[in-house]
C-alpha cells in the first residue's frame, strides 16, 4: 500500500546500498511490482509448469505402469504338492498325482473360483491389465487357497490359477485315497487340488516396486496357497472379449482415473472432479466387469461413465510412482456404485470414496447401505463434522444406487458363479490409501478430494481378502497417521486450505448440508473477501495517498491475484501460510517497513465472520443446550478453553483474531465443538474473556511448547533457534558443525515456554545415511521422552532439491523415526530472504512463485519418502514457513525481521506453532469419543469377510485323516468301493497277469537295435505288462485291506501312526499301496539340485516337512520361500489327526496356512472329523473352525453334512453345508453338495454338482475327467459356473490335461496341458540362446556403439 | 553431440571492458598457439553449471531450470572468434538420489570420446556451507574416469558469489574459507598427495550468474568484493590451459576403462611352460632320489 515508502525503507535500512544487501531481496519497486502485475501468469504459469512436470512424468509412468501391467502380473505359483514336485519329486508326481499338479499349476477359472482380485497395491495398473489379461472368468485368483482338509493344501499355482471346486473335487476322491501316503507331496498335492477348489488361488502379484521404494504393495504369493492373497494382481480371466473390451477401456481410463487423481491432487484441477469421478468410476466398473452380476447392472449405471471414462485419456498419474495407479484403482472399485453421484461431483466423495471402498468392504456383508454407512461413520470418527456431511451426503449417493448390489456391484466382483468374489481390493485399497490421505485431510481437504473424486461404491464381497488387505494395508499405514493425522492433518489442512479448494469444497458442501456449506462458504467468502479486504483495509489502515490512489489497482488486480493465489495455492497455497491468497500477495505491496502490515491482512470483516460462525452455529438447530451431555459439556469447556488460550497467544504475536491462520484455527475449534449453539462455546465470549485476560496481564498462559529441530547440516537449524528465542542460545558456525549432539533449549517467549531439541546435523549423501542412524535413535530417545508438539524440518529456501537428492535423508528420518513424525511437522526453509533465481525465462520468478515451488518440491519429497500419497495431496501436505536468520535481514518498524513478501517471519511460525498444538489438543478432545463411535459402528474395521470364499472353502470336500490301518480300508471314507471290485475281477486280473507269457525286459543297447515297429511293439507289451503288474498288486493291496477289515480293527496295531513300523510287512504296502516309480535322484551329490537339498529322508516318519517351491520366482532364486510341513498322528492312540502348517515368508510378507483335522468313526458307515484352519484372507488372518460328518446311507451314497465357523477380524462367519457322493458303477461318481455361510445378516449359498468318470484301471492309469456345475447365490449375485476337466494319456509317454471353464458372467478359460517325458526335443531349445550368442559374438552388429543408458 | 561451431555473437553482448580484456586474454593463447578450448564443467545438480556457461558464452545457449533436473546428455557449445575457438562441455549433475551417478558420469565419458580436455571446472556454490562425503565422491569418481591429472587442468569454481555472509565474516575471508573447504575436499577426494601439492594447486574462480549480479561502473558483472568476475574467470582458465601440462584425451581406454584383465596375460603360457618344465625337473629328481637310495639300500 505504502509504495512510496518502500524504497524509503529499504534506504533507511541499507543506507551503504552496498552490494552486500544484494544478496537479500530487494524490495525494489519493479521487485515488487512484479507480483502485483503480473502475479497470475507467473504463478500459475509456474505452477503449470511444476504440476505439468509431474503429470508430464506422471504420464510416462502412467504409461510404463500400464505396459508393464499387461505383462502378466507375477504370480507366484506355489503348489506344494504340485509346484513343489516338480522338481523334486517330479517322477512321482507326474504319475501319480498329475491332476493335482493340474491343479495347482493351472486354475480353470470356473464357477467357484474365488477369484479375488488382488490388486496389488502399486500395480493397479497392472491389476487392471491383469483384468484384461487374465481370462474373463473375473476371478482374479486372489489367494490360492486350496484347502486340503487335512493337510491344508498347499497348492499354489502358478499366475492367475483359480482352483477350481471341481478341480478339487475330483482329486479330492481318488487319488486321495489311492495314494494316500505315498506321495506326501502327492498327497499334499492331491489335497491341494481339493483345496483348489475352494478357494481361490492365490496369486501373487509382485509388486512392481515404485521407484522410491515406498511401496507397500505386496507381492501375493501363491505360495500362500490356501490364502486368498488379496493384494495380488487382480487376475481377471479374461474370457469375454466384450467385457475385456470394455474392461480394457475402463482399464486405460481406471489407469487413467488413478493419474487423474493424482493429477488432480497435484493440481488441484477441481474442474476435472467430474471427469475424476467419472475415471474412477470407470475403474470400479472394471472391476465389476469381472465378474458381478450386479457388475452388469452396475455398468448399466456406470455405463455413462465408462463412456466418459474412455473418452478421457487419463495417464496414470506416477507422479509419486507408488501408489498412484493402485490407489486410482482402488478408487475406481469404489466407484460404480457411488458413480451416478459422483459423477455428480458429490462432495466428500473422495473422503467417501477411499473410505466407501474399505468401508463398503466391510459392510459387503451387511449390503452396500451399510458400508456406506459405515463409512460415514468412520468419516465421522475422523471427528469431523464435515465428514459428517460428507458421509451423508454419500449415503444419499449410495442409496440411489439400486440395491445392495450396486453398491457392492462396485466391487468388481463377478466372477465367481458360486460365490462373488470380485476382489478388487487392491484398487480398491488403493483407492483406500489414497482416499485416507484425503481423510486425513481436513473435511475442507476431504471435500476437496471429493469433490475430485467420487465415492466409490462398495467394494466386492469377494475381495475381501483384498479389501482387507488392502484396507488393512493402508489402514496399518494410515490408520495410525490418518487417525492421529486426521487432527493433525485436518488442522492443517484446514489452516493452510487453499482458498481454490475451499471454494470447491464449499460447493460442494452446500450441495450436501447446509450447516457446513455455510460455514465454507462463509469461509470462502472471507477469503474471497481477503483480497478485499486488502481494498478495505487500505481504507482503514494508513490513509496514504498513494495507497489510496493504488486501490483501484489493487481491485482490479484482485481478481487476477486471487486466482494465481489460488492456482498457486493449489501448490504451494495450500502449503505455505504466507502466501496463500490474494490478501498474502497484496501485502507484498506494503512495504515490510510497516509494522501494521502484519495487522493489515485482516480477513473478513465483522460480518464476514460473524457469517462464519453464525451460519456453524445457526445451522444445528437440532442441537440445543439441553441436549448436551456432562461429556459434551466438559468437551465445549475445554474447547473453549483452549479457544481462549489461542486468542490470547494470537494476541500476544501481535495477530488478529481474523487473521488467516488464527481464523482457520478458530473454524476449526468451532467444527470440533461440533455446531453447537451454546453459552458455553461462543466466540464472542472467548474473545472477551481473551481480551480480559490479556489486560490484566496475568503471565499465566499454561501453554507450552515442544519442538523438534531437524534438518541437514549446514541449513540454519542452531541459527532459527536462536531467532526464535531471539537470542543466542545455541552456537552456529559457518563452516563447521556447530551442533554436535542434541540439545534441549528451554526459553520463554511471549509468556510460552518453549522446549526445542536441536539436533546435529544429518547426513544427505547417500553414503552416510548409516551415520543418520545414531543421530536419529538418540532424537528418538528424547523425543520418547518429550514428545514434541511440532517437527520443525529445516531446509534452506535457495538451494535446489532435484534428482531427489533429499530422499535418502528423509527416508533415514521416516524410517528411524516413524512415518508419524510428518504428522506435525513445518518445513522451515531458512535462506528465506534469498533472492529468487532466473526463472526459464530469464528475468528473476516472482519471490512467491519461487517459495511456492520450492516448498512444494521439498513436500513432494517428503512425501515421497514416506510413500504415502496422503502427502502428495497438497491440502494435505506440511505447512511451509520461512525463516531468515541473517543479521541483515531486513526489519520492520518493531524490529523484526520480516522476508521480501513483507511478513514477519518469526511470528508466523510461532503462530504455526501454537495453531497446530491447539488444534492437536482439540481434536484429541474430541477423539475418544469418535473412536468410541467407530468402534461401535463397525468393530475395527473390517469388512465383512468374502462369504463366499468361505463358502467355497466350506463346500470342498475333504478326506478325512484316517489311520494307517485303515487306508484303503472298506469304510465310510475310502474313495475306493471295495465292494465294486469284485473278488472274481480280481482273481481274473492276476491270473491274467500270470498267464503272460514270460517277458525279458530289454537294455537300452538292445532297445536300439530294434526298429521302429519291433520297438513300438516292445514298448507297448512292457506297458501291458507293467499295468497288469500293477493292477495285480493292487488288486493283492485291496485284498490285504479287506483281511484286515475282516478280522477286524483288533488285529490292527494303530502302528501306522505311531512312527515306528512294527509291522513292516503291513506297513510297506499300507503305506504304499500302489507302487509308483519313486523319485530319480541323481547318481552324484550336486548341490544345485535341489531333490538333495530340499529331499526329506525319512518317510517313517510321520512329521514331514517340505519346502514350498515357488514356481514363477525371480529369476535365480531358487523359489523356495516356505517351508510346508506335515504330521499325521492319532491322538489317543484312536482318533486320527493330521495337521499341516505352510509358512511362506518373503520380504515383505508373511503368509501362514494352517491346516488340522482330527476324525472320529462311528461304526462302519459313518465319520466325523472336526478341524481348524488358519488362513490369509486379505490381510487378515482367518481362523476357521469346521466340523463335518459322512454317513454312508446306502451301498453306494455316502452323505455327509459339515459346520463352519469363522473367525476373520471381528466378523465370525458360520456356514452349514450338506453333500452326498453317488457311485454309480466301478468308474462314475457324482457329488452334489450345496452349503451357505453367513455373516452379520449377509449370506450366501451355493451349490455343487460334479460328475467325476474315471477309467477302469484307476488309480494305476491316470485318466479320469470331471465334469462340474457350481453355482453361489451371494446379495442377491448368482453366479453360475461349469468347468470340465479331462486327463488322459496319449502315446506312452505323453499325457494331456485339459481344463475348460465358464461361469455365467461369458468368462471362461480353457487350459491344455501337455506333459511329456520324451525329453530330448525340449532340450534343443537351449540351443536358440547359444546360437544366439556365438551369432553376436561373430558379429558384434549395432550393438557396439550404443550407449546403455 | 556436439555442436555446430558458430560464431560467438554472445561476445558482443558483454562490456566493452570485459570485452577488451578477453580479447587480450585470447590473444596470449593464440600466442602460446593454442587455437581452441575445450572447458568441461562438471559437478554436482543445481549448483549453476549450465549457468555459468550461459554466462561465459554472453547467450543462453543451456537450458536452465531451478526446479527440474537438467538434461540427462551432456551438451557441448562451440564458438569461434577470429580464428579461436572455445568449446564448452556441459553435464548433467553427478549426483542423483543422493549417491553419485555413475551413469551419468558414463554417459559424459561416451559423449567425450576422442576429444581432449583442457580446463575442467568444478563448479560448487560458494554459499553451501557445508562440504560431506558427497563432494569427496564425486571428486573421486571424477578420479576415477579421467585420471589424476585432470585436477591439474582443473580451476575451481564457486557459484552464487554475490552472498553476504553469514557470522558477520567479511567476503574475503569468507569466501577463503569455503575455497579452503572445498579444495581440500578435492584433495582428499582425488587422493593427491601432499608432495604433488605444488603442482596440483588449483586457482579458484568466482562467479555470480543472475542477473541481480551487480555492476560497476564500467557495467561489468562484479563480485561483492568489486573484482568484475567474468575477465577474471577467463584470466584462470587460460592460465590453466598454458601451464603446461598436457589436456586430457579422452580416448577409447579411459572410456572403456582399465583393461586391467589383460594385463599380463601374455605371461600366462610362459608361466605355464615354466611350471610344466619344473614339474619335470622335480619329477626326475625324485626318480634319481629312488634310484639312487634303492641302490644304497
Amino acid at each position: 500500500m505504502d509504495y512510496s515508502m518502500a524504497p524509503a525503507s529499504e534506504a533507511a535500512m541499507n543506507p551503504s546500498g552496498s552490494p552486500n544487501s544484494s544478496s537479500l531481496y530487494p524490495s525494489s519497486d519493479p521487485v515488487v511490482d512484479n507480483p502485483v502485475k503480473i502475479p497470475g501468469f507467473e504463478v500459475d504459469g509456474n505452477k503449470n509448469e511444476a504440476s505439468r512436470g509431474s503429470s508430464d512424468g506422471a504420464f510416462v509412468s502412467g504409461e510404463k505402469e500400464f505396459e508393464a501391467a499387461s505383462e502378466m502380473p507375477v504370480v507366484q505359483g506355489k503348489s506344494i504338492g504340485g509346484g513343489e514336485k516338480d522338481t523334486p519329486f517330479f517322477d512321482t508326481v507326474e504319475f501319480s498325482v498329475p491332476k493335482s499338479e493340474d491343479q495347482l499349476l493351472k486354475v480353470v477359472d470356473i464357477g467357484h473360483d474365488e477369484n479375488k482380485v488382488a490388486v496389488a497395491l502399486k500395480d493397479a495398473a497392472l491389476n487392471v491389465d491383469g483384468l484384461v489379461v487374465d481370462q474373463g472368468t473375473g476371478i482374479k485368483v486372489v489367494g490360492a487357497a486350496s484347502a486340503a482338509e487335512k493337510n491344508g493344501t498347499l497348492v499354489v499355482p502358478s499366475e492367475q490359477e483359480v482352483v477350481e471346486k471341481e478341480v478339487k473335487e475330483i482329486a479330492d476322491n481318488s487319488p486321495s485315497e489311492v495314494v494316500p501316503e505315498k506321495l506326501i507331496g502327492d498327497k499334499k498335492v492331491l489335497k491341494d487340488g481339493e483345496a483348489v477348489d475352494g478357494p481361490v488361488l492365490v496369486t501373487a502379484n509382485k509388486v512392481v516396486r515404485s521407484e522410491d521404494g515406498n511401496m507397500e504393495s505386496k507381492t501375493l504369493e501363491p505360495g500362500s496357497d490356501e490364502l486368498v492373497e488379496t493384494n495380488g494382481v487382480k487376475l481377471t480371466s479374461g474370457g469375454d472379449s466384450v467385457v475385456e473390451a470394455v474392461r480394457i477401456d475402463l482399464l486405460g481410463s481406471g489407469a487413467a482415473v488413478v493419474g487423474d487423481v493424482e493429477e488432480s491432487k497435484d493440481v488441484e484441477s477441481k474442474g476435472e472432479a467430474a471427469s475424476i469421478d467419472e475415471n474412477v468410476a470407470v475403474d470400479n466398473g472394471l472391476d465389476k466387469i469381472s465378474r458381478n452380476a450386479k457388475v452388469e447392472s452396475i455398468f448399466s449405471a456406470e455405463s455413462k461413465m465408462d463412456v466418459v471414462t474412455e473418452n478421457q485419456a487419463v495417464e496414470v498419474d506416477p507422479s509419486e510412482g507408488v501408489n498412484a495407479p493402485h490407489v486410482e484403482a482402488n478408487g475406481g472399485n469404489g466407484f460404480p456404485e457411488v458413480e451416478p453421484d459422483g459423477i455428480s461431483g458429490n462432495a466428500g466423495k473422495d473422503v467417501g470414496n477411499s473410505w466407501d471402498i474399505s468401508e463398503i468392504q466391510l459392510g459387503s456383508g451387511e449390503g452396500g447401505h451399510v458400508g456406506a454407512t459405515d463409512r460415514k461413520e468412520y468419516v465421522e470418527t475422523e471427528g469431523e463434522p464435515e465428514a459428517d456431511t460428507e458421509s451423508k451426503k454419500i449415503d444419499p449417493a449410495i442409496k440411489t444406487v439400486p440395491a445392495d448390489e450396486k453398491v457392492e456391484g462396485g466391487d468388481g466382483d463377478g466372477h465367481e458363479t458360486s460365490q462373488a468374489v470380485g476382489t478388487y481390493v487392491a484398487h480398491g485399497g488403493e483407492q483406500l490409501e489414497d482416499d485416507q490421505t484425503h481423510v486425513d485431510a481436513v473435511p475442507r481437504e476431504l471435500e476437496n478430494e471429493v469433490t475430485d473424486k467420487s465415492v466409490f461404491p462398495e467394494y466386492p464381497e469377494g475381495k475381501m481378502e483384498d479389501e482387507d488387505e488392502v484396507e488393512e494395508k493402508h489402514i496399518p499405514d494410515g490408520d495410525g497417521e490418518i487417525e492421529g493425522s486426521a487432527t493433525d492433518g485436518e488442522t492443517e489442512g484446514m489452516i493452510f486450505g487453499s482458498s481454490e479448494a475451499a471454494k470447491k469444497l464449499l460447493e460442494e458442501l452446500e450441495r450436501g448440508s447446509g450447516s457446513y456449506s455455510g460455514g465454507d462458504s462463509s469461509h470462502d467468502q472471507s477469503q474471497r473477501f481477503d483480497g478485499q479486504i486488502v481494498t478495505d483495509s487500505d481504507e482503514e489502515a494508513d490513509t496514504d495517498d498513494e495507497g489510496d490512489g493504488k486501490e483501484p489497482f489493487d481491485s482490479a488486480a484482485l481478481a487476477a491475484l486471487l486466482k494465481a493465489a489460488t492456482g498457486a495455492g493449489s501448490d504451494g497455497g495450500t502449503i505455505t501460510v504466507t502466501s496463500q491468497d490474494g490478501s498474502r500477495l497484496f501485502s507484498v505491496e506494503r512495504p515490510a517497513g510497516l509494522g501494521s502490515s502484519l495487522r493489515s491482512v485482516k480477513p473478513a470483516p465483522r460480518s464476514n465472520r460473524s457469517n462464519l460462525f453464525s451460519h456453524s452455529v445457526g445451522t444445528p438447530g437440532a442441537d440445543s443446550d439441553t441436549n448436551l451431555s456432562d461429556e459434551e459439556k466438559k468437551k465445549l469447556e475445554k474447547l473453549q478453553e483452549l479457544r481462549v488460550k489461542f486468542l490470547r497467544l494470537v494476541q500476544r504475536l501481535g495477530y488478529s483474531p481474523e487473521e488467516t491462520v488464527a481464523a482457520q484455527v478458530l473454524y476449526r475449534l468451532a467444527l470440533l465443538a461440533g455446531r453447537q449453539t451454546n453459552q458455553l462455546f461462543s466466540l464472542d465470549v472467548a474473545k472477551t474473556k481473551a481480551l480480559q485476560l490479556e489486560a490484566e496481564g496475568n503471565d499465566d498462559l499454561d501453554f507450552s511448547l515442544n519442538l523438534l529441530v531437524l534438518g541437514k547440516t549446514g541449513v540454519g537449524k542452531s541459527a532459527t533457534i536462536n531467532s526464535i528465542f531471539g537470542e543466542e542460545k545455541t552456537p552456529v558456525h559457518a563452516f563447521g558443525l556447530a551442533t554436535t549432539s542434541i540439545k534441549e533449549i528451554n526459553g520463554t517467549v511471549d509468556g510460552v515456554k518453549i522446549k526445542v531439541i536441536d539436533s546435529p546435523g544429518l547426513k544427505c549423501s547417500g553414503y552416510e545415511q548409516g551415520l543418520n542412524r545414531k543421530v536419529l535413535s538418540s532424537v528418538k530417545r528424547f523425543i520418547k521422552s518429550c514428545p514434541p508438539d511440532v517437527v520443525l524440518y529445516v531446509d534452506r529456501l535457495d538451494t535446489q532439491t532435484r534428482d531427489l537428492n533429499d530422499l535418502p535423508l528423509l527416508r533415514s528420518i521416516t524410517s528411524n523415526l516413524g512415518s508419524s513424525i510428518w504428522r506435525n511437522a513445518i518445513v522451515t526453509l531458512t535462506h528465506g530472504a534469498s533472492a529468487p533465481p532466473d526463472g526459464p525465462s530469464g528475468s528473476p520468478l516472482s519471490y512467491e512463485v519461487f517459495v511456492a515451488q520450492r516448498s512444494h518440491l521439498v513436500q513432494q519429497s517428503i512425501g515421497q519418502a514416506v510413500g504415502d500419497l496422503r502427502l502428495m495431496n497438497p491440502s494435505l501436505m506440511n505447512p511451509v514457513s520461512l525463516v531468515e536468520n541473517h543479521p541483515s535481514c531486513r526489519k520492520n518498524r518493531d524490529g523484526q525481521k520480516v522476508l521480501p513478501n513483507g511478513q514477519t517471519w518469526r511470528s508466523q511460525l510461532l503462530l504455526l506453532c501454537y495453531s497446530m498444538k491447539i488444534l492437536a489438543e482439540a481434536s484429541s478432545l474430541s477423539k475418544p469419543q469418535d473412536a468410541f463411535d467407530h468402534r461401535k459402528l463397525f468393530g475395527f474395521r473390517t469388512r465383512s469377510p468374502p462369504l463366499p470364499y468361505l463358502l467355497s472353502w466350506l463346500l470342498q470336500s475333504r478326506t478325512y485323516p484316517k489311520l494307517a490301518t485303515d487306508q484303503g480300508a472298506d469304510n465310510v471314507d475310502s474313495d475306493i468301493d471295495l465292494g465294486d471290485l469284485s473278488e472274481s475281477d480280481q482273481e481274473e486280473e492276476e491270473d491274467e497277469y500270470d498267464q503272460l507269457p514270460p517277458f525279458k525286459p530289454l537294455r537300452k543297447a538292445q532297445i536300439a537295435k530294434l526298429s521302429k515297429e519291433q520297438s513300438k511293439a516292445y514298448f507297448e507289451e512292457y506297458d501291458y505288462r507293467f499295468k497288469l503288474l500293477q493292477k495285480k498288486q493292487w488288486s493283492e493291496e485291496l485284498r490285504r485291506m479287506r483281511e484286515m477289515k475282516r478280522k477286524g480293527k483288533a488285529a490292527a496295531d494303530e502302528f501306522g501312526y505311531n512312527g515306528e513300523d512294527a509291522d513292516p510287512e503291513n506297513e510297506g504296502p499300507a503305506a504304499v499301496p500302489v507302487p509308483l516309480p519313486d523319485m530319480v535322484l541323481p547318481l552324484s551329490f550336486d548341490s544345485d539340485n535341489p531333490a538333495y537339498r530340499y529331499r526329506f529322508l525319512e518317510p517313517t516318519s510321520q512329521l514331514l516337512a517340505r519346502p514350498v517351491l515357488d514356481n514363477h520366482g525371480w529369476d535365480h532364486d531358487c523359489g523356495y520361500d516356505g517351508v510346508n510341513v506335515e504330521q499325521s498322528l492319532a491322538v489317543a492312540n484312536q482318533f486320527p489327526a493330521a495337521i499341516t502348517v505352510q509358512v511362506t515368508k518373503d520380504k515383505k510378507e508373511f503368509n501362514i496356512h494352517l491346516d488340522s483335522s482330527i476324525s472320529a468313526k462311528h461304526g462302519e458307515n459313518g465319520s466325523s472329523m472336526a478341524g481348524f484352519d488358519i488362513q490369509n484372507v486379505g490381510k487378515q488372518l482367518a481362523y476357521i473352525v469346521r466340523g463335518e460328518t459322512k454317513f454312508k446311507n446306502l451301498k453306494k451314497n455316502k452323505t455327509s453334512a459339515g459346520i463352519s465357523v469363522t473367525f476373520l477380524g471381528e466378523n465370525v462367519a458360520t456356514g452349514v453345508k450338506l453333500e452326498d457322493q453317488i457311485a454309480l458303477g466301478k468308474r462314475l461318481v457324482l457329488v452334489g453338495s450345496t452349503g451357505t455361510v453367513r455373516s452379520k445378516g449377509d449370506s450366501a449359498y451355493g451349490a455343487n454338482l460334479e460328475v467325476r468318470l474315471r477309467e477302469a484301471d484307476y488309480p494305476i492309469g491316470q485318466d479320469q475327467s470331471s465334469l462340474g456345475l457350481s453355482l453361489v447365490k451371494w446379495r442377491g449375485d448368482l453366479a453360475l459356473g461349469a468347468n470340465l476337466q479331462s486327463q488322459f494319456s496319449v502315446g506312452r509317454s505323453s499325457k494331456i490335461a485339459v481344463r475348460a471353464g465358464l461361469n455365467n458372467k461369458m468368462s471362461g478359460q480353457i487350459t491344455v496341458r501337455t506333459t511329456s517325458s520324451d525329453q530330448l526335443q525340449l532340450a534343443l531349445v537351449s540351443l536358440l540362446p547359444i546360437a544366439m550368442t556365438i551369432y553376436k559374438r561373430i558379429w558384434p552388429g549395432a550393438n557396439e556403439n550404443y550407449s546403455m543408458y | 553431440m556436439g555442436s555446430l561451431t558458430r560464431e560467438w555473437v554472445g561476445f558482443q553482448q558483454f562490456p566493452a571492458a570485459t570485452q577488451t580484456k578477453l580479447v587480450e586474454l585470447f590473444g596470449k593463447l593464440k600466442e602460446e598457439g593454442v587455437g581452441s578450448l575445450t572447458i568441461l564443467v562438471m559437478g554436482k545438480g543445481g549448483v549453476g553449471k549450465s549457468s555459468t556457461v550461459n554466462s561465459l558464452i554472453g547467450e543462453r545457449v543451456v537450458n536452465v531450470n531451478s526446479f527440474q533436473s537438467e538434461a540427462l546428455r551432456p551438451v557441448m557449445v562451440s564458438r569461434t572468434r577470429s580464428g579461436f575457438t572455445l568449446n564448452i562441455i556441459d553435464t548433467p549433475g553427478l549426483v542423483e538420489g543422493g549417491y553419485v551417478s555413475y551413469q551419468a558420469l558414463d554417459l559424459i565419458k561416451r559423449f567425450l570420446l576422442n576429444k581432449t580436455i583442457d580446463v575442467l571446472l568444478y563448479v560448487d556454490r560458494l554459499d553451501a556451507y557445508r562440504v560431506d562425503d558427497l563432494d569427496k565422491q564425486i571428486i573421486g569418481a571424477i578420479s576415477d574416469s579421467f585420471g589424476k591429472e585432470i585436477w591439474r587442468k582443473s580451476l575451481l569454481v564457486l557459484t552464487h558469489a554475490q552472498l553476504c555472509p553469514p557470522d558477520d565474516l567479511s567476503y574475503d575471508v569468507f569466501t577463503a574459507r569455503r575455497s579452503d573447504a572445498v579444495l581440500k575436499t578435492i584433495r582428499i577426494g582425488a587422493r593427491i598427495r601432499k608432495q604433488d601439492l605444488k603442482d596440483s594447486y588449483i586457482p579458484v574462480g568466482f562467479v555470480e550468474n543472475s542477473g541481480r549480479c551487480n555492476k560497476n561502473e564500467k557495467d561489468e558483472k562484479i563480485l561483492p568484493n568489486g573484482d568484475a568476475w567474468i575477465p577474471h574467470l577467463v584470466k584462470e582458465i587460460v592460465g590453466i590451459a598454458t601451464n603446461g601440462n598436457k589436456g586430457i584425451l579422452v580416448d577409447r581406454r579411459l572410456v572403456d576403462g582399465s583393461e586391467s584383465n589383460d594385463r599380463g596375460k601374455v605371461l600366462i603360457p610362459l608361466i605355464l611352460g615354466a611350471q610344466w618344465l619344473i614339474v619335470k625337473w622335480i619329477q626326475r629328481a625324485i626318480k634319481d632320489d629312488i634310484a639312487k637310495g634303492g641302490r644304497n639300500l
